[in-house]
This record gives structure tokens, C-alpha cells and sequence, in this order.
């Protein structure tokens, strides 16, 4: 007796499959068991409880292969069969229909892909459009919701040039959201290096900061032993490489994920050119490898582990023609590195030049692969859906589309979790961003006069050139610095502060970026060129560059510079100004010398300008690159350097007659 | 009690914990080398034949697959006979267990209509896993002759539904392990009457050994000059399935040192008593 019971207990087990419930809350109405779209013919009815014939069935869920919903099929429909609820030969129509149907002979994966998110965790900081973290972590959590395969990854430039309520905390605050969201893998970016190997190392494997005294200030659950805990996903580096440690990689090239038994490869990477963009303390003893040569030598071994979906995440993008993403003409390094890859690479998930962009660009064998890239600071996501084939393991096909997270007004949900993260840090950075870094004579604006010129686009120009003036620092002779990078007036006198004092959180809303400065060669005609581009062909509005003591010149630009344009004067700008000429030849000069336009001169920008930011894309052909200083931190030592306060600029190096 | 058993737990759990870990590390199990395996259904009605073969959609070396299912209708002087079949075999490699499954399902049944004769019809379908080769391996790199018992454990479901009208049916399943022409383990059921059975059987063996495992589940049902009157409704002749569902396990037999350190932590108890019961008696 008791035997039997026991028995009769396995036996349920064995053959009653793995549906529990007696009640199906929405019966499937299909009025035949359907596989998919395909039809078995079989009468469609209740068998248990409320459950019908169709609801039994999984065929809706993901299967990592054919036969594992085949057996699935077989073990239901004999479960029915025993329990007379189907006919022998209902069953044999119906096993012949799981079989056509094809069911599980198709994966859905899907990716969740960002670039250059920068630290920007905080909902509004650096730019009302930032949507903040916790936005984000909601954005992303309906896609995962969409599918529960899928993989979250980061193309770069996740931290580094961030504001303060991540830099000032080395970061951390920037993982530990990243940790709580569940990403997966981040490829290094070129800012990643901002630091150096060992602070990049310490964000992977943790521990708090040997000196600086913001680390390892997390909430508890995101410590680990009371320190910094390091980030849960993996940091990829496939080009990068340690000659200090016998050409070892720094990080893994590769990280796979297993969906199923279908496996997806990630191969990271930074641009080869990095150390030409970042301070050469950061990347010191490291090779930067070719990106395409190093995509085509991991081809072959991750095929030899039967791997076939193979997924480029790459820091280096490209610029497309149109803002929203045109992909006609789309320009960049991306171009030429897709256009060298194997033809096994299925995807390219890029980023660097913040664009936003979904584009078809050939591969090797001419054929075109997808390339996306999700903007910049959190404001966008690519939600991209693989169709892998779980016979052959390859990607069958990539669908992408860019989705925006929203901004920092939005009516999306924050994510409490996240906002906690935020919370915490925004409560924990007060203190220190009321630090004084100097003083200022008066208040300092960026209204610019009708020539184009701002009192602090003069100081902030100052500082910058003063930054890359000695010759191990850059050897500059002048610098731009870009208006639209100047977010706020450092005023005089504000709450909580004495009068004349300038706070780290001021001089931070200021310069929110956390730009690094560039200093590059150009041509004399080059300068010219790049003047001109101030109201070139692309630009929506003119832009006038502020320039540092010693650099003058004469402009005759038709439209006032001294307000917004009107909607008349914009129609104007659009339809008969921009492209046109109007620098005074020969009116600049350095120091009152004429540039020559043979000549060669030490120029310096932010890393915005000097990847083409704002489209003076003349700066993207500036020599002999040396990265410096984060903007903020040259800005405090100008300050410094001047005790007595630092007045407004005089507002005199450009000159409209 | 508990002041008896307190000081003793201690050590005992130890010794458990001991033994249990050396015996975790020592797992095994068995890889696919390469198989046979075929199904087929034939139907033979008077002198006509339908005949269908199982798709092999195996994915060495992690899964043997073999699946089949087609119905058919057969016309007889004056009438329509219905039949089908579904048959399957799914075995999955594993580390921690080797799943086998296997099933067949068939029927036969007439059409709806005026009377009509069948002079004869004959349906047999087979799902055979001939020969599946397989090796105990040691996952954790124990040496090639590690001792190790191999179990399996399943069971077996049949249904013979087959009306009197029907005559030479037969439904039979089986299945074996063997070692070269040593048969290690063995289960064979001749179905007369539809049931469960659990199958259960183990042998030892040791990393390295190739086995050969063949399973099968084969049925037919034959109409030998049958008349049938007229019908309103089909009429279900024959209905019949069997089925396999089981896995293999490998298990590492603890090595004598296993042995030694399981013993030592019982040495460890009984000293644990002594000193109970001395302390006791002071």
C-alpha cells in the first residue's frame, strides 16, 4: 500500500509535467492547439480544470533548442494521453505539429546597450536633460521585463568626466548604481583610463582608494568588508595590453553569456587611440592595439569553443549626417574599423562621439552588420532583440532601435533603489561642495557682448591656456573653450558662502563635464578654418569660441551675438548666413603677431571640442595630441594662482567693427 | 538525551561532513561517444504501404534526438481506416545526471460511413536506441579506474488499449546497459496490461569504462479480415503508448582515505563518549 502510493508520487512526477496549476486565470480561446502560429488541428478544449490543451503547452515560452520543447511536447502529451484526455491519435497529430512548428529552433535575446554614461547618476545635474540614474534603471528594467534573456552592456566611457556627485567619490557611486541595476559587461572607453591602470583595476576588483578620503562611502549593502566593493559586472579590455606586465591583458577581451545553452560572446575595447586623448600618466606601460585587427584574431577562438554570436562592444563610434540618427554618409573611425571586420561579427555596439545612431555599415565580406550607439548621460538606451538560430548557434537576425530614458523632468518612475544610491551621495558631497578653491572680484557671467565674447568664457580660456602654457603641459599659445560648455555665472555672493568666494559646487555647475583639456596642433589656416566654423554649414546657431588673453581677431557676422536669435534671424542664419565667411582676413593674431596660415601653433581645448564636439570637426584634424587637466581642476588652480581674486574678463579679444 | 547526544553531535557531524565533501569532489558522469539509434512506422493495409522514418535532430555530443509523428488514412473497400503514430527518444549529457526519455504512441480507427471489409491491415512502429556508447568520466579529473557505481533510476508507463477486434498486439519495452558482452544492468517488459513500473538497477564500474546502452519501445496492432458496420461516429480501434523516463547517476565510491577519515571522526566520538561517561562518573 504504502508502496504503491510512493510509486503512484514518482509517477506524478515523472509524467505530469511541470505545470502545477489546475486553473488557467485566461484559458488560451484558440479554438485548436496552435504551436506558434502553427495549427495541429487538434481540438482545442478543457482538460485540466480550466486549463485547455493549448494552455499545457509551453510553446510561448523561451526553449533554448528544438528539443527541448520537443521533449517537453512528447512528456505533456503523454501526461494527457494516460489521463485520457487526448486520443492516441490526437497525440500523434500533435507531436507531428510540435515538430513542423519549428518551435524552439529560434532564441529571442535581448540587449540592452548604452555608451558614455559618464557618471551622470543624478537626475538634472550637468543639464536639465539628464534623466538621472534611477530613470534609467526604470528604463531598463522594462526591457529586461520584455525578455528574460537578455544582457545589459556598456560600450565605454561609463565613468570618468563625470559630475560631482560621482566624481568626487572616485566613481563609486557610479558602479555601486551600475551593481544595483545588474549590467553585465562595460568595454573600457578612453576616460575609463582617466586615472590610471590602478584606479581602473580598483573599480573592477575593488577596495577603497589608498588616499583619497570620498572612497569607500557607499551604503552598507553596497560595500564589501566596509570598503569600496568593485564593480559585479566585468570591464573588457581585448586592446588593451600591459607591457609592464609581461604584455598580460589588463582585463578579459572577451565575456560570454550563456542563453539556453546559446551562447553570446562580447568582445570589449577602447579606440587604439586613446593614449592620445587621455593623460599619459593614465595609460602609461599600456599598448592600444588596432580595434578590427584585434576583433579578427578573437574570431577564430571564440569559434572554437562553439561560440557563433559575436557581439563588438567598441568606445569609438561615428557621426551621422543628420541629428536623429541619418545613416547616410555616416563619418568616423567606426566606419573604417567595421569595414575591416569579420564577417562573424554579428553586431557592433559603439560609442564615443555621443551620437545616437542605428546604422547598417559593411563588413569585410561588403556585408552589412547593424552599429548602434545610445548618445550620451544616461538620456538613451538601444534596445536591440537577437533572433539566434539554436542549431547553429549564429545570430539570424539584429533588430535595434534607440529609446529614449527621458530627462530630468520626465513622469518616469525613479527607481528607489537607485534614488537611495543618489540620496546618499547628493547628502554626503554638501560639504565638500561648499569648499572654497578661490575668490573672484565680482560676479562673473557668461553674457556674451555683440562681438560674441563672455567675461568668463575670457577666464575660463585663461585658465585653460594657463594649464598647457609650460612645455612638459601642452606648449600652448591659445585656447577655445566652447560656450555651450560654460552652464552657469559664478556670481559674487550666494547663500552659504562668504562674498567673493568661489565653492567647488559652483566652479562644478559651471564646468559640469568634467572635460579634460587637449592641447593639439593646428595650421594657421586651420584656426582660420575652425573660426569660420563657428557659423558653418552645420551649425543650428552661430557659436562663438571663447579665446584666451593674446588671441585677437575681427569678425563682420551679419546677425546680433549679444541675444538669442529671434525666429526671423534664425530663418536667416539657416537660409543665407551660415557658411559664409566673415573673419577679417588677416586680423588674427597671437600676441599681436598675424598667424601665419603655413604656421604651426599649440592649441588648447577641452576633449569635447577636440573630438569635433559642436561640430568644429577642423579641431578632429588637430596633431600631436597631449590630454591635460580636467577643465574644473584648472579652473581652480587659475584661481589659486591668483590670491588677490580673479576679475572678469575684459571682453576685448574678438572685435566686431 | 540531549546531554548524551550534545557532545557527540558534534564530532559525528564532522565526520559526515568529512566524508561528504571527499565524496562530492569525486563527481562523475557519462559522456556521449556516439550513437545508433532509429525509428520507423510501417503500415501495410491490403496491398498498400505508408511508411514513415524518425528524424534524427541529435546535437552531439550533449543531446541524442531522435523524433518522429505523422497520421495517416488508408482507403479499404468501402471505407477509410485512420492511423498514427508518435515516437521519441531524448537522452541529455549532463554532469550531474544523464536524462533518458523515450515514448511511442499509436492508433488505429475507422471512419465514420457505411459498412465496409478489411481484408487485412498490419501497423508497427519502433523507436530503438540500438546502441549508444557512452564513457564514465571523472569530472573532477580523477584517474582513469577510479571506482565508481553507476545507478539508474526510472520508471515505465504503458496503455494497451486495443479492441477485440484488433488481434496480434504487441507492446514491449526494454532497456540495457552493458560492458563490452557483460550486460550490467537490464529491464524488459513485455506490456499485457497497461501499468507503471518502476525500473531501478546499478552496477559498479570505473572512469574510463565505455558502456553500451540500447533501449526500445516497439508496438503494432493487425486487423485480419474485419467487417465493420455502418457508423455515424469513427470508431477507435487501437490506442496504445509506452513510455521511458529515467536518469543515470554516477556516483564516486569513497576511496579507502575516505574511508580512514569517516573512521577517524567516529574515533573521535567514541572518545567523546568515553569522556562523557568519565566525567560522569567523577
Amino acid at each position: 500500500m504504502m508502496k504503491k502510493s510512493l510509486l503512484a508520487s514518482v509517477l506524478a512526477v515523472a509524467f505530469v509535467p511541470a505545470f502545477a496549476q489546475t486553473e488557467c486565470a485566461q484559458p488560451d480561446p484558440s479554438p485548436t492547439v496552435m504551436f506558434g502560429s502553427y495549427d495541429s488541428g487538434v481540438p482545442n478544449r478543457a482538460v485540466q480544470g480550466s486549463c485547455t490543451i493549448d494552455d499545457l503547452f509551453a510553446d510561448e515560452q523561451a526553449w533554448g533548442n528544438q528539443n527541448a520543447f520537443l521533449l517537453h511536447a512528447s512528456k505533456v502529451s503523454i501526461g494527457l494521453l494516460q489521463k485520457r484526455k487526448i486520443s492516441a491519435a490526437e497525440r500523434s497529430r500533435l507531436m507531428a505539429a510540435a515538430l513542423q512548428s519549428g518551435v524552439g529552433t529560434q532564441l529571442a535575446v535581448k540587449l540592452i546597450g548604452f555608451n558614455d554614461f559618464h557618471g551622470y547618476i543624478k537626475s538634472g545635474e550637468g543639464s536639465s536633460s539628464n534623466p538621472g540614474v534611477a530613470r534609467f534603471a526604470t528604463k531598463i528594467k522594462e526591457l529586461k521585463a520584455a525578455n528574460p534573456l537578455h544582457a545589459v552592456v556598456s560600450a565605454g566611457d561609463m565613468i570618468g568626466a563625470s559630475p560631482l556627485t560621482s566624481a568626487l567619490f572616485k566613481d563609486e557611486p557610479t558602479i555601486e548604481a551600475m551593481n544595483r541595476i545588474g549590467i553585465d559587461f562595460n568595454a573600457v572607453g578612453n576616460h575609463e583610463f582617466d586615472e590610471g591602470k590602478a584606479e581602473l583595476l580598483r573599480m573592477q576588483n575593488g577596495g577603497n582608494h589608498p588616499s583619497d578620503l570620498f572612497s569607500g562611502q557607499g551604503l552598507p549593502q553596497d560595500l564589501k568588508n566596509g570598503q569600496f566593493k568593485g564593480a559585479d559586472f566585468r570591464f573588457l579590455a581585448a586592446n588593451v595590453v600591459d607591457a609592464t606586465a609581461g604584455d598580460t591583458s589588463l582585463f578579459p577581451g572577451v565575456g560570454v553569456k550563456d542563453f539556453l545553452g546559446n551562447k553570446v560572446a562580447f568582445i570589449g575595447m577602447t579606440l587604439e587611440s586613446t593614449p592620445t586623448i587621455v593623460s599619459p600618466s593614465g595609460v602609461a606601460g599600456l599598448q592600444f592595439k588596432d580595434e578590427a585587427d584585434t576583433v579578427n584574431a578573437l574570431v577564430p577562438q571564440i569559434r572554437a569553443q562553439g561560440i557563433e554570436s559575436i557581439v563588438v562592444l567598441i568606445h569609438e563610434g561615428g557621426f551621422p549626417t543628420l541629428t536623429g540618427g541619418n545613416c547616410t554618409g555616416i563619418s568616423g573611425a567606426i566606419v573604417d574599423i567595421v569595414n575591416r571586420l569579420d564577417p562573424a561579427v554579428d553586431l557592433v555596439i559603439s560609442g564615443h562621439t555621443h551620437q545616437s545612431y542605428s546604422c547598417l555599415i559593411n563588413n569585410a565580406a561588403g556585408k552589412p552588420v547593424r552599429v548602434t550607439s545610445a548618445g550620451q548621460y544616461a538620456r538613451m538606451l538601444s534596445d536591440i532583440d537577437l533572433t539566434i538560430d539554436t542549431r547553429s548557434k549564429d545570430v539570424l537576425s539584429v533588430l535595434a532601435n534607440n529609446v529614449a530614458v527621458g530627462n530630468s523632468s520626465s513622469p518616469v518612475l525613479q527607481d528607489p533603489s537607485l534614488l537611495e544610491i543618489v540620496d546618499h551621495y547628493t547628502a554626503l558631497s554638501a560639504v565638500p561642495a561648499a569648499r572654497v578653491v578661490g575668490t573672484i572680484t565680482g560676479t562673473i557671467t557668461r553674457s556674451t557682448n555683440n562681438a560674441g565674447e563672455s567675461a568668463l568664457g575670457d577666464v575660463i580660456a585663461d585658465a585653460q591656456l594657463a594649464a598647457t602654457r609650460a612645455p612638459d603641459t601642452g606648449a600652448a599659445v591659445a585656447a577655445f573653450m566652447n560656450p555651450g560648455g560654460i552652464r552657469s555665472d559664478l556670481p559674487f555672493a550666494a547663500p552659504g558662502k562668504v562674498d567673493g568666494n568661489v565653492t567647488y559646487g559652483e566652479a562644478f555647475t559651471v564646468q559640469p563635464f568634467g572635460n579634460s583639456l587637449v592641447t593639439l596642433t593646428l595650421t594657421g589656416a586651420q584656426i582660420y578654418a575652425l573660426l569660420e566654423q563657428q557659423w558653418g554649414t552645420a551649425q543650428p546657431f552661430p557659436r562663438v569660441l571663447q579665446v584666451s588673453d593674446g588671441f585677437t581677431y575681427s569678425h563682420n557676422f551679419p546677425l546680433p551675438l549679444n541675444a538669442n536669435l529671434t525666429a526671423d534671424q534664425g530663418t536667416q542664419f539657416v537660409n543665407t548666413v551660415r557658411g559664409n565667411s566673415y573673419i577679417v582676413p588677416g586680423s588674427v593674431k597671437i600676441d599681436g603677431v598675424a598667424v601665419d596660415m603655413a604656421g604651426s601653433y599649440r592649441v588648447t581645448v577641452n576633449s569635447f571640442l577636440a573630438d569635433g564636439g559642436d561640430t568644429f570637426t577642423v579641431l578632429i584634424g588637430g596633431t600631436d595630441r597631449l590630454g591635460g587637466a580636467v577643465d574644473t581642476d584648472a579652473l581652480e588652480a587659475y584661481l589659486q594662482a591668483h590670491p588677490g581674486g580673479v576679475a572678469p574678463g575684459p571682453q576685448n579679444r574678438i572685435v566686431r567693427p | 538525551m540531549n546531554t548524551i547526544l550534545k557532545p557527540i553531535l558534534k564530532p559525528l557531524l564532522g565526520a559526515i561532513v568529512v566524508a561528504g565533501a571527499f565524496n562530492a569532489a569525486q563527481a562523475a558522469s557519462l559522456g556521449y561517444l556516439d550513437h545508433l539509434g532509429y525509428g520507423a512506422y510501417n503500415a501495410v493495409t491490403g496491398a498498400s504501404l505508408e511508411t514513415d522514418a524518425l528524424g534524427d535532430l541529435s546535437t552531439p555530443p550533449s543531446q541524442v534526438t531522435l523524433v518522429g509523428a505523422n497520421a495517416f488514412e488508408s482507403p479499404v473497400t468501402g471505407g477509410v481506416l485512420s492511423h498514427s503514430y508518435a515516437a521519441d527518444a531524448f537522452i541529455d549529457f549532463a554532469a550531474a545526471k544523464t536524462d533518458l526519455w523515450m515514448s511511442l504512441s499509436h492508433s488505429l480507427a475507422t471512419n465514420a460511413g457505411p459498412a465496409f471489409d478489411v481484408a487485412s491491415h498490419q501497423q508497427d512502429v519502433a523507436i530503438d536506441l540500438a546502441a549508444v556508447h557512452m564513457r564514465i568520466l571523472g569530472d573532477a579529473g580523477e584517474a582513469p579506474g577510479s571506482a565508481v557505481m553507476v545507478s539508474f533510476t526510472g520508471n515505465a508507463s504503458a496503455l494497451t488499449d486495443f479492441s477485440s477486434i484488433v488481434n496480434g498486439s504487441y507492446l514491449t519495452l526494454g532497456l540495457s546497459v552493458s560492458r563490452g558482452d557483460e550486460v550490467l544492468g537490464e529491464y524488459l517488459w513485455d506490456v499485457q496490461s497497461s501499468a507503471d513500473q518502476n525500473i531501478q538497477f546499478s552496477f559498479s564500474g570505473q572512469v574510463g569504462d565505455a558502456l553500451t546502452l540500447s533501449a526500445f519501445i516497439v508496438s503494432g496492432v493487425a486487423l485480419d479480415h474485419a467487417s465493420f458496420g455502418a457508423s455515424a461516429n469513427p470508431i477507435t480501434l487501437a490506442e496504445g503508448f509506452g513510455a521511458i523516463n529515467g536518469s543515470f547517476a554516477v556516483a564516486a565510491v569513497p576511496e579507502p582515505e575516505t574511508f580512514a577519515l569517516l573512521l577517524a571522526g567516529l574515533g573521535v566520538v567514541g572518545i567523546q563518549l568515553r569522556r562523557r561517561r568519565n566525567s560522569q562518573r567523577r
